[in-house]
C-alpha cells in the first residue's frame, strides 16, 4: 500500500507536485495517468526518496521508504529506462542489485529468463533497444520479489506482444494481493489494465475513482437527437436545469438524460423524433476533457479536416501559418 | 521473446535484507563488471613501475658517468660521497606518485560519477535508500583496491630498481631502515588519502569532467601556481608580511602536505613535519567526504 499525504514538490519556483493526496491500494492494478510534465514521474521519484517532498510526506505498508530494512523486497522500482550503466552487461548489472540484498545468483537468472532476455543476458546494458531496457528494469524490479511495484511508463517501447505480457503480469501480480502503480500517458492502455484511476495534472489531483465508475461516466450521458421540434427541446431541456445543444439541421445533443427519459418524455408532448441515440464517449475523450485545462506543453489546433476535404484540397500554407498564429497567440 | 508468467516462479525468498557487507560486495561487482576499471588499474601500475624504473636508470646512468673516468684522463680522481645520489626508497615513490596517481584518481571519481552520468544512480539509491552507507561501501572498495595497486606498484619498482643499482657507488638501496619503511608506508598511506579525496570531491561535483578537472587542478595547477609565485615574490630567504604567508599557505595544500613523508629528510625551516602532513592531507580528505556525503544525502538526485 502506497499512502500519499498533501506532498507538494517545488523545483525552484516551480510547482511539479502540488499538494498531492491519494492511496494505492494492495491486490488491484492503479493506473496514474496525466499529460506529460503531469508530474507522474517525480510523484513517483518522492515515494521512493530519490527526490525529497517540499511539504507532506508519502508512505509505503506503513514507512517512509528510506526507513526500510529490506527494500527490495518491499519495493521493485521500474524509473527511467536507462538508469542503468552502458557499459555493464544486463546479467551484472543485476547481479550487483542482487547482491545488496544478497539474493542469488539463480534468482536473477529466473528473472533474465522470466522477462525474456536470456539470449542477450551478456549482452551491454548500453547497447539494448528501449524494448529489452525496459525488460531488464522490470527483471530488476521484480528481483527482491516485491509486495509494491511502482512502474513508470513501463509499456513505452515495448511491441504488441511485449505490451500484452506487462499487462498480463502487472494483472497477475496484482492478483497474488501485491499493490501495482504504473503509470502511463495513454487512457486506453490504462482501460485495460487499472482497476482503479488516479489522474493529475500540473501537479494536482483531478481524478482518484474505480475505473467501473468512470467507465460508467463514459457510457450514454450524451445523447443526440434529431427531430423537427429542436427548438422546443432545447427550450424544455435547458429549462430542467441539463443541457442541450443546437448542432445544426434540427440536430441537437443533450446532456445529462437517458435516450429512454428523453424518447418518453417526447412521447408525453407528442414531439416528432427521427433519431435518438445514445453517444458513447471513449474513455480517452473523456480523459482529454477532464486533463484538458491542465495541459503543461499546450500544442497550436492543427486545422480540423473532413476526409472528403483532405481528398479534394490539402491544408494550404495559409491555413497552417492561421494554425500557427493562434498557436503563439495563447 | 516473452515467457508465460506461469511458467517462472516470480515469488522468491523473503528473507533478503540490506546490509553494509552486502552493498560491499554490490560496490565491488559494479567494479569489476566495466571494462575501464581493468584498464586504469593496469595503465596505472604500468606507468608507476616503468615510471620508476626510468627514474632508477637515469640514476645508474649519473652513477655510471660519475664513476667512469673520461678517456685519457685517468688521472683524475673522482670521489662520490655515499647517499648523495639518493635513496632508491624515495626515487621509487617518486615516480610511483607521479602520472600514476593521476590516472588512479580518475577512478576514485569515477566510482561515483558514472553513476550520475549514467542514471545507475537511480537503480542504487533505490534498492538501498540509506546513502551513506553506500558512500561508505564505496570507500571502502576505492581504498582496498587503492592500497594494493600501490604496493604492487613501489614493490616490483623496488626489486627492479635493487637489481640495477645494487652495489652502485652513491646509492643508499636498504629497505628496512626506519626511514625508507617510513617513505614507502607513507606514501601508501597519502596516495590512500588522496584518491578518498577525489572521491568526495566527485560526490559533491557529481559529474566526471568537473571532478576531474578539480582534481588535477588542487593535485597539480595550484602547487605550481604556489610556486611560480614563491619564485617571483620570495627574493628574501627569509621574507615577512603576505609572502611569509603564502610560503606558509604552501606547505598546506592537500598534495604538498601529503608528500612530506616520502622526502628522505626535511628541511629545519618547514613547518610541517612528516606526520603532521599526512594529518594535514588527512583533514582536507574528511572534509571534502563530510561536505560530499552531506549534500548527496540532502540532495535530490
Amino acid at each position: 500500500m502506497i499512502d500519499v499525504a498533501g506532498m507538494t514538490k517545488k523545483f525552484g519556483s516551480k510547482l511539479a507536485v502540488d499538494d498531492l493526496s491519494f492511496t494505492v491500494r494492495s491486490g488491484m492494478v492503479t493506473g496514474f495517468l496525466g499529460p506529460n510534465g503531469a508530474g507522474k514521474s517525480t510523484t513517483m521519484r518522492l515515494v521512493l526518496g530519490l527526490d525529497t517532498p517540499t511539504r507532506g510526506q508519502a508512505r509505503v505498508n506503513g514507512r517512509t521508504y528510506t526507513k526500510t530494512k529490506a527494500p527490495m523486497t518491499e519495493v521493485g522500482a521500474l524509473l527511467e529506462a536507462k538508469s542503468v550503466h552502458p557499459g555493464r552487461t544486463a546479467r551484472n548489472h543485476l547481479r550487483a542489485l542482487a547482491a545488496t540484498h544478497g539474493i542469488s545468483k539463480k534468482r536473477v537468472d529466473d528473472m533474465i529468463e522470466l522477462v525474456g532476455l536470456s539470449d542477450v543476458a551478456g549482452k551491454k546494458a548500453g547497447e539494448f533497444s528501449l524494448g529489452m531496457s525496459q525488460r531488464l528494469g522490470l527483471a530488476a524490479a521484480l528481483l527482491g520479489d516485491p509486495e509494491t511495484l511502482i512502474l513508470d511508463e513501463p509499456i513505452n517501447g515495448l511491441d504488441p506482444e511485449g505490451v500484452a505480457w506487462v499487462r498480463n503480469l502487472v494483472k497477475y501480480l496484482a492478483s497474488e494481493g501485491r499493490t501495482i502503480f504504473i503509470s502511463s500517458h495513454l487512457m486506453s492502455e490504462m482501460a485495460m489494465v487499472a482497476d482503479h484511476i488516479i489522474i493529475i495534472g500540473m501537479g494536482r489531483l483531478i481524478v482518484d475513482s474505480e475505473m467501473s465508475d468512470l467507465v460508467m461516466q463514459a457510457s450514454g450521458l450524451v445523447t443526440k437527437v434529431r427531430s423537427p421540434n429542436a427548438a422546443a427541446i432545447i427550450q424544455a431541456v435547458n429549462r430542467s436545469g441539463r443541457s442541450a445543444t443546437d448542432e445544426g439541421d434540427s440536430t441537437i445533443s443533450i446532456r445529462g438524460l437517458t435516450a429512454q427519459a428523453i424518447g418518453e418524455e417526447a412521447a408525453k408532448r407528442g414531439w416528432v423524433l427521427h433519431e435518438l441515440t445514445p453517444i458513447q464517449r471513449s474513455l480517452e475523450e473523456i480523459y482529454m476533457e477532464m486533463t484538458d485545462s491542465a495541459v503543461e506543453f499546450v500544442t497550436g489546433a492543427v486545422p480540423r479536416t473532413e476526409p472528403d476535404q483532405l481528398r479534394d484540397q490539402p491544408p494550404t500554407l495559409s491555413s497552417l501559418a492561421k494554425s500557427s498564429s493562434a498557436r503563439r497567440g495563447r | 521473446m516473452a515467457t508465460g508468467v506461469d511458467s517462472i516462479q516470480i515469488t522468491g525468498s523473503k528473507t533478503h535484507k540490506l546490509s553494509f557487507l552486502r552493498l560491499v560486495r554490490s560496490e565491488w561487482i559494479k567494479v569489476f563488471t566495466l571494462r575501464s576499471t581493468w584498464w586504469i588499474l593496469g595503465f596505472t601500475v604500468v606507468l608507476n613501475i616503468g615510471i620508476s624504473l626510468a627514474l632508477i636508470a637515469a640514476l645508474r646512468y649519473a652513477e655510471y658517468i660519475a664513476t667512469t673516468p673520461m678517456p685519457g684522463a685517468e688521472e683524475f680522481e673522482f670521489e662520490v660521497e655515499l647517499g648523495s645520489l639518493g635513496m632508491l626508497s624515495n626515487v621509487v615513490v617518486t615516480g610511483c606518485g607521479f602520472v600514476g596517481q593521476l590516472v588512479f584518481i580518475i577512478f576514485a571519481v569515477l566510482a561515483i560519477t558514472n553513476e550520475y552520468s549514467s542514471g545507475m544512480i537511480r537503480s542504487t539509491f533505490t534498492a538501498s535508500p540509506r546513502r551513506l552507507r553506500v558512500l561508505l561501501a564505496k570507500l571502502v572498495v576505492i581504498a582496498t583496491l587503492c592500497i594494493p595497486i600501490f604496493a604492487i606498484s613501489v614493490g616490483a619498482s623496488w626489486a627492479g630498481g635493487y637489481a640495477i643499482l645494487q652495489g652502485c657507488i652513491g646509492v643508499d638501496v636498504t629497505l628496512t631502515s626506519a626511514v625508507s619503511l617510513r617513505i614507502m608506508g607513507g606514501f601508501l598511506i597519502s596516495i590512500t588519502l588522496l584518491a578518498l579525496f577525489c572521491f568526495g570531491l566527485g560526490t559533491i561535483i557529481r559529474s566526471t569532467a568537473g571532478s576531474i578537472g578539480m582534481a588535477v587542478g588542487i593535485i597539480v595547477v595550484l602547487p605550481m601556481v604556489f610556486s611560480v609565485l614563491l619564485q617571483v615574490f620570495a627574493t628574501d630567504p627569509d621574507p615577512t608580511g603576505w609572502v611569509r604567508w603564502l610560503m606558509n599557505a604552501s606547505e598546506f595544500l592537500p598534495t604538498t602536505a601529503g608528500w612530506v613523508i616520502t622526502q628522505p629528510e626535511f628541511s629545519d625551516s618547514a613547518i610541517l613535519g612528516p606526520w603532521e602532513g599526512v594529518g594535514v592531507l588527512g583533514a582536507w580528505t574528511l572534509g571534502c567526504l563530510v561536505i560530499g556525503f552531506t549534500t548527496t544525502v540532502r540532495r535530490d538526485v
